[in-house]
C-alpha cells in the first residue's frame, strides 16, 4: 500500500513562517553591521529578539496589550526625532527599518506583516549592497532571497484554500507555538518532496548563475552615484591619513592588519623589493608638526570637473608598457597611493580630483565610500624622481624652494638644530646623498625605533627636543627630524606618508598592502641629478631591503604570502576585478578568453576523436590473422569472465562490504535495496510480483537477517520480474 | 530480540492455525475477520472485548473457540447483584477436614465469557479484570492459578446503557482488542436460519488443537521478528495519539506493547516469521480504539467509537509507513 507523505497543516506552516521571519531579521541585522551606521544599540536588540523568538515562540504572547497599541506611534515619533536630530536621512531610514523589523519579530504576524518583513529586510540588504559593494553582499542577498522564497511559498500554501487564517488577538498563544523545533523540523523533513525541493533548488541555482552571467555581460553603470546613497552617510577615516602630522607629547601607532589596498601588476618583475607607496607629501613645518601647505591644499581642491583620466609627468611609453591597477579599500584616504611618476591615470567612472604636479600627488575631492579602483600606465618605481621644473624654478628664483626649506622661527630652536647638525657633519656637506647617509646613520645611532614614542619634557620645539635627546620614536619622528636637519643644512626636503612594503598573494596574483604597512619617509632634492631622492631614515629599513634582495632573485618571491588569509583575500580581489571594477575592456577580454578557451577545448576534443577514429579504422583495415583473432577472443573472454565473476561473487562481496560499514540499522543496504524494489512495485498498480519474489523481498526488508535468502539472487529475480512486467 | 524461528516451524504453525480457523468457520458463518482477530487475541495471550448488539453470535464465537481447543468453557452473566466471589470462587469451611477449602468460581475455565460486563458493579468488574491481568485468583492469601490457555471474552451492549457501570479507561486497557461482530451477510444468515438448532450447547465441534499446541503457538508468536523500522512505526503511531488534541490522553506503554504483540500474532496467522507494516496498520483500530477517549464527549457510545476511528484513521494516514 503506497502511503502519502504527511501534509503540512496550518500550524506547521505558521511555525515555518515564524522561524523564517526570525532568520531574515537576523540576516538584516548582519547586513546593517557591515554598513557604518550608528545603530549599535538597535542591532543587538533586534538580534536578541529574533533569537528569543526562534527559541521561545510563546513569549510574544506575554507582551502587554499597550505595546501593540503604542508601537506604531512610538516608531513614528522615534523616526521623526531621529531625522531631525541626525539630519542624515539614510541612517535614520535604516534605523526605522530596524525598529519595524524588531516590532515584526516580537509579534505574531499575518500574511501582510510577513510580506512587510520581507520588504524591510530586502531594503536593508540592498542598501548595504549598494553602499559596501562587498563580496559578503552577494552571500547575504543569496541567503536572504532563499529564505524569502520559502517564506512566500509558506504564505501561499497557508492561503491556498482561499481563506485567511484568523488574526491573532493580543495575548493569545497561536497553536503552532506548541512542540519543539526538533519535531517540527522532523515533520518538515518528512513532508518535503525532496525531488521537488531539489528541482526548486536547482532552478534557483540556475537563476542565480544566469543572472550572474547577465550581470557580467551588461554594461556597467555606477549605481551608487546614481542613487547618491553614499552622500547620505558621513564616514570616519580608518587609518587616519591626513594632511598633517603632529608631534604631541605621547603618540602610539596601532597595528591594524586589515587590507588597505591591493595592486594588480601586468609585469610583476617591475615590483621593487621594498615598494614605497606615496600618498601625502607634507612640506610645511608649523612648529607642532608637518602639514600640506595651504597653497598646495588649495591647488589640490581646485579640480571640480569630473574626469576619468589624468596625464602625469612621465613621457608616453611604448604601447606594451605595463599597467598597474589599484583597488583601494573604503576608509583609507582620499589620497591615492602611487609608486612615483606616471604617464596616465584612469578611473572607471569620472571623478572630481586634484593632481599636484609639484608633489606628484593625486587626491580625490571626497574620500571614496566604497572600494575605489584606478589604473596607472607607465609608473615609475625608482627611489629618485626627476623634477626638472622644480630644478629650473630653483635656479631662476630660489624663493620657490622656500616651502621645502621652512624651519622653526625661534632662534633657540635653530641654535639647537645647528648644534645637532654640527655633530652629524662638521664640514658643510658636498651633496644631498652624502648628507643623507650621514644624517641617517647619526639618527640610527642616537634614537631607537619604537611604535610608542614620548617626547622628553622641556622648553622649545617638540621635534627638536626629541632630536636632541636619546628618546625612542616611530617613523614620523625620524622622517620629521631628517627633514629639519636637511633643511638646516640647506637642502629642500619634505615628508612623504603612505605605505611601505606589502605581500604578494600567490592565489590572486596581486600585491596586498595592509594598514599596518603605513609609514612615513622623506624626499630630499638633489641639485646634481635634478631629482627628489627618497630616503627612509627609520632604523631597520635597510636591513629589510637587504634581506629581501638576498633571499631570492626576484623581489616578489620574498614577499610571498600563502596563508589562509591570503586565500580569502584572493576571493575579494576576484570580486573586485571581475564584478566591481569591470570596464568594457575587461569585459571584452573575459568574453574573448572564455570563447577562446571553449574553442580550443572543442578543437582538441575533435582532434582527439579524429585520431582515435583513424587509429580504429587503420586497425580494422589491417589484414586479419590468427594473432588478431586471438587478441579479440582473449579480450571478449576476459570481459565474460569478469562479468561472470561479478555475478557470482562480486555483487555478493560488494553487498557484504557495504553492510559491514553501516553505522545505523536503517542504513542497511540490503534492506534499502529491498525497500526500493517493493516501492517500485507498489507504484505501478498493474504490476504484481511473483509470490516467491515478493515474499523474499519482504523478508529482506522486514525479516530477521539470519533468515535471509541470498540477497543477490532475490534482487536478480526482482530485476527479471520487473523487466518482464509487460 | 526474538530468536530465529525455523521456516518449517512457521509452516507447521500456519497449518495448525488454518485448521483452527476452518474448524471455527463451521459454526461462525461469514465472519472470517472476527475469527481471525479472535485467533490473534488467543495467540497473543490477550483478552477480547466484544461490543455489539445482543444476538449476533458473541457467545457462539467464544464457545466454538473453547470447543476447538478442547478446553473448559464457562459463561458468567454479569448483573448488578453479582458479587466478586461469584466470579472468582469462595473459601468455605469444611466440617470434615476442619479447614477452609477453596471452591473455584466460574473464572476457572480456559475460555470465560463475561456477558454484559458493564452491568456488574465496579467491584465485581475489577475482580475479573485482576484475574485477567495476573492469571491467578488470590483468596485469603492463597493464590490459585487459572487454567492455561486463559482467555476472557467480555461483551458490552453499546446501545442500551441504562443502569450500567461503564468500564473505566484503566480497565479497558486490559483488553488486547475490541471488536464488533456485526450482522452476518444475507447468504450466511440464510444458512444460520436453515440450521436445525440455534443453541450454542448443541454445537458439536471436534477439537482442532491441543492445549500444548496452543502454548507452542503462543510461544512462537512472541518470537516473530519485528524489524527496527516497524518498531519505530509502532512508536510513531502511539506518540501521535499522545499529541493529538482530540484525544483526552494518548496510548499507554501497555497499549504499544499490545499493538506489537498483536501484530506479531497476525504475522504468524499470515504465515510469516516477521512483521510487516501492514500487520501493524491492520490492527491499529481494534487494538488502540478502546484505549482512547475523546476530549469532547459524544452523545452515545457508537458515535464516540466512530469519531475515535476517524481520528485514528487520520493519524495513520498522516504517518508514512516504513518503506
Amino acid at each position: 500500500m503506497e502511503r502519502k507523505r504527511p501534509q503540512l497543516n496550518a500550524d506547521d506552516l505558521g511555525r515555518l513562517r515564524w522561524g523564517l521571519g526570525a532568520l531574515m531579521a537576523l540576516l538584516s541585522v548582519v547586513t546593517v553591521f557591515f554598513m557604518d551606521i550608528d545603530a549599535w544599540l538597535l542591532m543587538p536588540v533586534v538580534a536578541v529578539a529574533a533569537i528569543a523568538a526562534l527559541v521561545r515562540p510563546t513569549w510574544p504572547s506575554k507582551l502587554p496589550g499597550f505595546v501593540h497599541r503604542l508601537a506604531f506611534p512610538f516608531i513614528a515619533l522615534a523616526f521623526v526625532y531621529d531625522l531631525t536630530s541626525s539630519q542624515e536621512p539614510l541612517p535614520a531610514l535604516i534605523r526605522l527599518a530596524l525598529l519595524l523589523i524588531l516590532y515584526r519579530v516580537i509579534t505574531y504576524r499575518q500574511r501582510r506583516d510577513d510580506l512587510q518583513l520581507v520588504l524591510l529586510g530586502l531594503f536593508l540588504v540592498i542598501v548595504a549592497g549598494v553602499i559596501t559593494v562587498s563580496l559578503s553582499f552577494a552571500v547575504q542577498l543569496l541567503a536572504f532571497t532563499s529564505c524569502a522564497l520559502v517564506m512566500l511559498l509558506a504564505v501561499t500554501l497557508e492561503h491556498a484554500d482561499g481563506r485567511s487564517p484568523k488574526a491573532y488577538a493580543p495575548g493569545v498563544v497561536p497553536s503552532w507555538t506548541r512542540g519543539s523545533w526538533r519535531t517540527h523540523l522532523a515533520k518538515l523533513r518528512m513532508a518535503t518532496d525532496w525531488r521537488l525541493a531539489a528541482l526548486g533548488a536547482a532552478a534557483f541555482g540556475g537563476l542565480v548563475v544566469l543572472s550572474g552571467l547577465l550581470f557580467l555581460a551588461i554594461p556597467r553603470f555606477d549605481i551608487q552615484s546614481s542613487l547618491f546613497i553614499d552622500r547620505l552617510i558621513s564616514r570616519t577615516t580608518k587609518s587616519g591619513f591626513s594632511e598633517d602630522i603632529r608631534f604631541g607629547e605621547v603618540t602610539a601607532i596601532t597595528q591594524d592588519n586589515s587590507l588597505a589596498f591591493s595592486v594588480d601588476i601586468e609585469d610583476p618583475g617591475l615590483m621593487p623589493a621594498v615598494p614605497y607607496w606615496r600618498m601625502v607629501v607634507l612640506d610645511e613645518y608649523t612648529g607642532e608638526g608637518f602639514r600640506v601647505s595651504s597653497q598646495f591644499r588649495r591647488d589640490l581642491n581646485l579640480g571640480s570637473i569630473a574626469r576619468s583620466r589624468v596625464n602625469g609627468t612621465r613621457l608616453r611609453p611604448d604601447y606594451g608598457a605595463p599597467t598597474w591597477t589599484f583597488y583601494m579599500e573604503p576608509g583609507i584616504s582620499r589620497y591615492l597611493p602611487l609608486l612615483g611618476d606616471f604617464y596616465t591615470m584612469s578611473f572607471t567612472e569620472p571623478q572630481s580630483f586634484g593632481f599636484l604636479e609639484q608633489l606628484r600627488v593625486v587626491a580625490l575631492r571626497r574620500e571614496p565610500p566604497k572600494m575605489f579602483a584606478y589604473r596607472t600606465w607607465n609608473m615609475g618605481t625608482a627611489a629618485n624622481m626627476l623634477d626638472a621644473t622644480f630644478a629650473l624654478d630653483l635656479r631662476g628664483n630660489p624663493a620657490l624652494a622656500e616651502p621645502f626649506l621652512h624651519l622653526p622661527d625661534d632662534p633657540t630652536d635653530l641654535a639647537r638644530l645647528d648644534r645637532v647638525l654640527e655633530k652629524i657633519s662638521p664640514a658643510p656637506p658636498v651633496s644631498a646623498a652624502a648628507f643623507s647617509v650621514a644624517a641617517i646613520n647619526w639618527l640610527e645611532q642616537e634614537h631607537p625605533y619604537a611604535l610608542a614614542s614620548a617626547v622628553p619634557e622641556g622648553e622649545g620645539d617638540a621635534l627638536i627636543r626629541w632630536l636632541d635627546s636619546e628618546a625612542s620614536g616611530h617613523c614620523e619622528f625620524f622622517a620629521g627630524s631628517f627633514v629639519l636637519l636637511a633643511r638646516a643644512a640647506g637642502f629642500p626636503a619634505r615628508i612623504v606618508t603612505g605605505f611601505r612594503g606589502g605581500t604578494w598573494n600567490e592565489f590572486s596574483g596581486s600585491f596586498m598592502v595592509r594598514n599596518s604597512n603605513a609609514h612615513a619617509w622623506v624626499e630630499i632634492f638633489d641639485n646634481a641629478s635634478n631629482s627628489w631622492i627618497r630616503y627612509d631614515p627609520t632604523p631597520g629599513h635597510e636591513a629589510i631591503a637587504a634581506r629581501a634582495a638576498a633571499a631570492s632573485e626576484t623581489a616578489l618571491a620574498s614577499l610571498r604570502d600563502g596563508s589562509w588569509n591570503a586565500r580569502l583575500e584572493s576571493l575579494r580581489v576576484f570580486w573586485y576585478r571581475r564584478i566591481v571594477n569591470f570596464d568594457i575592456e575587461t569585459q571584452e577580454a573575459m568574453v574573448t578568453s572564455t570563447k577562446e578557451f571553449l574553442q580550443n577545448k572543442s578543437r582538441e576534443l575533435v582532434a582527439w576523436t579524429d585520431s582515435r577514429l583513424a587509429a580504429l579504422r587503420a586497425w580494422a583495415t589491417q589484414p586479419w590473422n590468427l594473432d588478431r583473432f586471438a587478441w579479440i577472443g582473449g579480450i571478449l573472454l576476459g570481459f565474460g569472465l569478469l562479468s561472470l565473476a561479478w555475478r557470482k561473487a562480486g555483487q555478493r562481496w560488494w553487498l557484504q562490504l557495504r553492510r559491514s560499514t553501516i553505522r545505523r540499522a536503517d542504513q542497511d543496504p540490503v534492506r534499502r535495496e529491498a525497500a526500493r524494489w517493493l516501492r517500485r512495485g507498489r507504484r505501478l498498480e498493474a504490476f504484481v510480483w511473483p509470490p516467491d519474489t515478493e515474499a523474499a523481498l519482504l523478508r529482506l526488508r522486514f525479516g530477521n537477517d539470519q533468515s535471509w535468502p541470498d540477497p543477490t539472487d532475490v534482487f536478480r529475480a526482482a530485476r527479471q520480474a520487473w523487466r518482464g512486467r509487460d | 530480540m526474538s530468536d530465529f524461528v525455523a521456516a518449517s516451524t512457521i509452516a507447521d504453525a500456519k497449518a495448525a492455525i488454518d485448521k483452527l480457523r476452518a474448524n471455527m468457520q463451521r459454526t461462525i458463518k461469514g465472519k472470517d475477520d472476527v475469527i481471525e482477530r479472535t485467533i490473534i487475541c488467543m495467540l497473543a495471550r490477550g483478552h477480547l472485548l466484544i461490543e455489539d448488539l445482543p444476538g449476533v453470535g458473541k457467545t457462539t464465537l467464544a464457545y466454538s473457540l473453547a470447543r476447538s481447543l478442547d478446553t473448559a468453557f464457562s459463561r458468567i452473566q454479569f448483573t448488578s447483584d453479582l458479587l466478586p466471589s461469584d466470579v472468582t470462587g469462595v473459601a468455605i469451611y469444611d466440617e470434615t477436614t476442619k479447614e477452609f477449602i477453596f471452591k473455584k468460581g466460574p473464572v476457572f475455565a480456559s475460555i470465560v465469557l463475561a456477558d454484559e460486563i458493564n452491568r456488574a458493579t465496579p467491584k465485581t468488574q475489577s475482580a475479573l479484570l485482576e484475574v485477567m491481568d495476573r492469571g491467578r485468583v488470590t483468596v485469603d492469601g492463597e493464590s490459585h492459578p487459572v487454567d492455561h490457555p486463559f482467555m476472557v471474552f467480555a461483551t458490552q451492549n453499546p446501545v442500551d446503557y441504562e443502569g450500567t457501570f461503564p468500564l473505566p479507561e484503566s480497565q479497558m486497557d486490559r483488553f488486547l482488542m475490541r471488536i464488533q461482530m456485526g450482522y452476518p451477510a444475507g447468504k450466511d444468515e440464510l444458512d444460520i436460519l436453515r440450521a436445525e438448532s440455534s443453541s450454542y450447547d448443541d454445537i458439536v465441534l471436534d477439537p482442532a488443537l491441543t492445549r500444548t499446541e496452543v502454548s507452542q503457538l503462543q510461544q512462537i508468536a512472541t518470537q516473530v521478528f519485528v524489524e527496527d523500522s516497524v518498531l519505530d512505526y509502532v512508536l510513531r503511531v502511539i506518540t501521535a495519539t499522545r499529541t493529538e488534541s482530540e484525544f483526552k490522553s494518548g496510548i499507554s506503554v501497555r497499549g504499544g506493547l499490545a499493538l506489537k504483540s498483536a501484530a506479531q500474532a497476525l504475522a504468524l496467522v499470515r504465515g510469516r516469521d516477521f512483521v510487516i507494516p501492514d500487520d501493524v496498520t491492520d490492527l491499529i483500530a481494534p487494538t488502540l480504539g478502546h484505549r482512547l477517549s475523546l476530549t469532547r464527549p459524544t452523545s452515545d457510545a457508537l458515535e464516540e467509537r466512530r469519531a475515535i476511528g476517524a481520528v485514528l484513521k487520520r493519524i495513520v494516514e498522516a504517518l508514512p509507513e516504513p518503506q
